[in-house]
């Protein structure tokens, strides 16, 4: 099974405050996220209804470690953790 | 028929063994099937004249066995081998060329290559220069969603503008303009 699923994928969404660009008819939404109105994520959320559905590309769009992403959707890892992870590598 | 004793009988065998330079076990089957012992366990008279024939019956079916054996074996690597050329197939990284995102509204400029890999029960397809990739259920719709999420990034970089994307969006932009444009 995948490390990250959509429903975590769509906790990940909420826990980092993300807009979603909705794209009807095409296999992915889009979820972006700012931080002080500079984009600095985006990661595409798969279209379906299996809540079990791979979304493993988005530990490598968050530049995180998959684990870390898992922690993201879970809870532990907050959204401000996170971007102290990237400003640590630069990415913001 | 004639019988021997169990003595003269041994006594027999022993010489034969002698004669032929090695130890012969003759099992009690061996002897009543090639007709040198009724079922009632007597040996024939000249069960000394028939022991060649009794050798190449034997000779003929440890050939038979062997061939079967062997082809037992064969047939076994066969099917070890043809699941493991499978497993190799499928386990095998492609390389895609990409020369166009249609039906997108975008153009390539200059073609560029995306891996399919299996992963997990799924295929993965990956630009990793952008940065970007996508599943599907097969080599194909991984390949096809990673063009949608390819256009559908470009767009969006696009839509948001330059100024405003961090270090990390920013790199991948600068890749995509390298390959793709809004004509």
């Amino acid at each position: 099974m995948a490390i990250i699923t959509k429903e975590l994928a769509l906790r990940i969404v909420k826990k980092l405050k993300a807009e979603i660009r909705t794209r009807p008819n095409r296999p992915h939404d889009l979820a972006c996220v700012f931080e002080g109105g500079i984009l600095i994520a985006a990661f595409g959320i798969r279209h379906g209804s299996n809540k079990n559905l791979g979304h493993d590309h988005i530990p490598d769009d968050l530049h995180v470690h998959p684990w870390e992403a898992k922690l993201l959707g879970q809870c532990p890892l907050s959204r401000d953790e996170w971007l102290t992870i990237l400003t640590k590598k630069g990415l913001v | 028929m004639q019988t021997h004793n169990q003595t003269e009988l041994y006594e027999n065998f022993r010489r034969f063994n002698a004669q032929v330079g090695h130890t012969v076990v003759w099992p009690h089957y061996c002897l009543t099937n090639a007709g040198l012992r009724d079922k009632k366990g007597a040996v024939s008279e000249n069960w000394q004249a028939e022991v060649p024939l009794l050798l190449s019956s034997l000779t003929a079916t440890l050939q038979a066995r062997m061939q079967a054996v062997r082809m037992e074996s064969i047939e076994r690597d066969l099917l070890t081998l043809k699941g493991q050329v499978s497993l190799l197939q499928r386990g095998c990284p492609a390389v895609v060329p990409i020369d166009t995102l249609a039906p997108e509204p975008l153009e390539v400029i200059r073609p560029f290559h995306v891996t399919v890999e299996p992963y997990e029960n799924e295929y993965r397809a990956s630009f990793f220069d952008a940065n970007l990739s996508a599943f599907g259920e097969t080599r194909n719709e991984a390949i096809w969603n990673l063009k949608d999420i390819i256009s559908a990034t470009f767009e969006m970089f696009v839509d948001v503008s330059e100024a405003k994307l961090g270090p990390g969006p920013a790199r991948q932009f600068r890749v995509l303009q390298e390959f793709i444009r809004k004509p």
